[in-house]
């Protein structure tokens, strides 16, 4: 017979799964630290990405100048004002990330308990359907 | 009120029963809206700039999902350009793409609200965006505010220039930054925006009988006063009528919504006050909606059909008193 409290809850299960916390299951198998570090890597690598498409629009908007100038350019001091400015952004971006997705480690862990009590649930049923069988005695003549 | 709540359960239990046929509808429907948006507000390619080609990519759309939808309007918006100058087509491109990581990538779910801002102010819908930012999100909002705004007025940047400059694509996309970045209008926009949503999520958070009504409508009427200020102001030209009847139809969009996410019922408020070892809880209960829909049970009264019901029993029974004789 199927039992209806096993059914719903089996449906929650699915539906965190594959709709609702689908992101938050998945990071759920790190570590914190490695959960942190992995974003903070890609925050870095995404900073660094729109930093280079940044400089290409403003090369690209000074386009006259670098041309009339490009062998009068001071490229040692522009270097070094590019690099600052980067690393600036890049201490940010990891400030930044490393607060944001710590923040969202401990809010998935509780998304993540709460999905665990679910699974729980199911295997007390599952549990209690094998006791169940087990206790089964045939009768007969 | 109480016909507006049955209307919502019969709405809803139609939405239910029928959810099959009406996502796909309205996936289409959003994708035909937007790719209808673009075309109105950027639509220099001649093949793409039909209703039949909006049509067909908005049949498309039913099988995306909403992050592919945007990436491929935002694709639809860079071929657009295209047509028109290389140069400024992959400077727009880049520009998405900063938008994509260093933004996006982040919140990938701001995505459909930065979309929606073009969308709205060519379809003379924007007051409904910064009046529901206050109502469903927080002092977050300010970052989707600048990035929508930002992209509609370059996309009109870039069509108010490509329609009186005859330059070179390096100078064209030099004339377009330029004004894109010295547009006060722009910024005056956002400013204003950015304070709508403040009002509405202040006002919203209150902790007032009907302050999601309030801040509402008084989101609504500083939205309408403030950008009426700026047409002064700046001269543009929008015609009065047109935006007033949008500014109308927006807050009844963001009413309805409301109305069917969550409508209080504050006659039944209640306020609790208890205590545990630690704190003192001072709470205030205020009940949804909701309401019982009533059921019709219709009785049939058909003359033909009970006489024949009745000669067929007449016959039933003549036939068990043959039986019976036999």
């Amino acid at each position: 017979m199927v039992n209806e409290e096993k059914v719903r809850i089996m449906a929650q299960i699915a539906l965190d799964e594959t709709k609702y916390h689908k992101k938050e299951i998945r990071g759920g198998e790190y570590d914190k630290s490695d959960y942190v570090r992995s974003h903070v890597i890609s925050a870095i690598w995404n900073v660094t990405i729109s930093y280079i498409f940044i400089l290409c629009l403003i090369a690209l908007y000074y386009a006259d100048y670098i041309f009339l100038n490009v062998a009068r350019l001071a490229y040692e001091r522009l270097g070094f004002i590019l690099l600052g400015i980067y690393t600036i952004f890049i201490i940010l971006t990891i400030l930044m990330s490393y607060l944001f997705y710590s923040k969202k480690y401990i809010r998935n862990r509780k998304i993540l308990e709460e999905y665990y009590e679910k699974l729980e649930q199911l295997d007390r049923f599952y549990e209690q359907g094998r006791e169940d069988a087990d206790n089964d005695t045939i009768t007969g003549i | 009120m109480t016909q507006l709540l049955v209307f919502r359960e019969h709405l809803q239990k139609f939405y239910q029963k029928n959810a099959f046929f009406l996502n796909p509808l309205c996936r289409f429907f959003i994708g035909f809206i937007i790719f209808f948006s673009i075309n109105r507000l950027i639509g220099y390619h001649p093949v793409l700039n039909h209703r039949y080609i909006e049509a067909i990519l908005a049949l498309t759309s039913i099988l995306m999902s909403g992050e592919v939808l945007l990436f491929f309007s935002a694709v639809f918006i860079v071929v657009h350009i295209f047509y028109v100058s290389n140069l400024l087509a992959v400077a727009v491109a880049l520009l998405f793409a900063v938008l994509y990581f260093a933004y996006l990538k982040f919140v990938p779910e701001h995505a459909y609200l930065i979309m929606a801002f073009p969308i709205a102010f060519s379809l003379n819908l924007v007051c409904a965006l910064p009046v529901l930012l206050g109502l469903l999100t927080g002092p977050v909002f300010v970052l989707p505010i600048i990035c929508g705004v930002s992209v509609y007025y370059l996309l009109r940047t870039i069509t108010s220039v490509l329609s009186t400059s005859t330059d070179a694509s390096i100078n064209l996309y030099q004339t377009v930054m330029q004004q894109f970045i010295e547009n006060e209008e722009m910024y005056l926009f956002i400013l204003v925006f950015s304070l709508v949503s403040l009002v509405v999520y202040l006002l919203r958070t209150r902790r007032w009988d009907f302050s999601f009504e309030i801040s509402i409508l008084t989101g609504g009427a500083a939205n309408v006063i403030a950008i009426l200020l700026l047409n002064y102001y700046f001269n543009s030209n929008i015609n009065i009528l047109l935006f007033l009847l949008g500014s109308v139809l927006s807050l009844g969009l963001v009413w309805g919504l409301y109305f069917f996410r969550m409508p209080l019922n504050y006659a039944g408020v209640e306020n609790l006050q208890f205590e545990d070892d630690e704190y003192y809880y001072y709470v205030r209960a205020v009940p949804k909606m909701n309401i019982a829909v009533p059921r019709k049970s219709v009785k049939r009264f058909n003359a033909k059909r009970s006489n024949d019901v009745s000669k067929t029993k007449q016959k039933e029974e003549q036939g068990a008193d043959h039986e019976n004789v036999m």
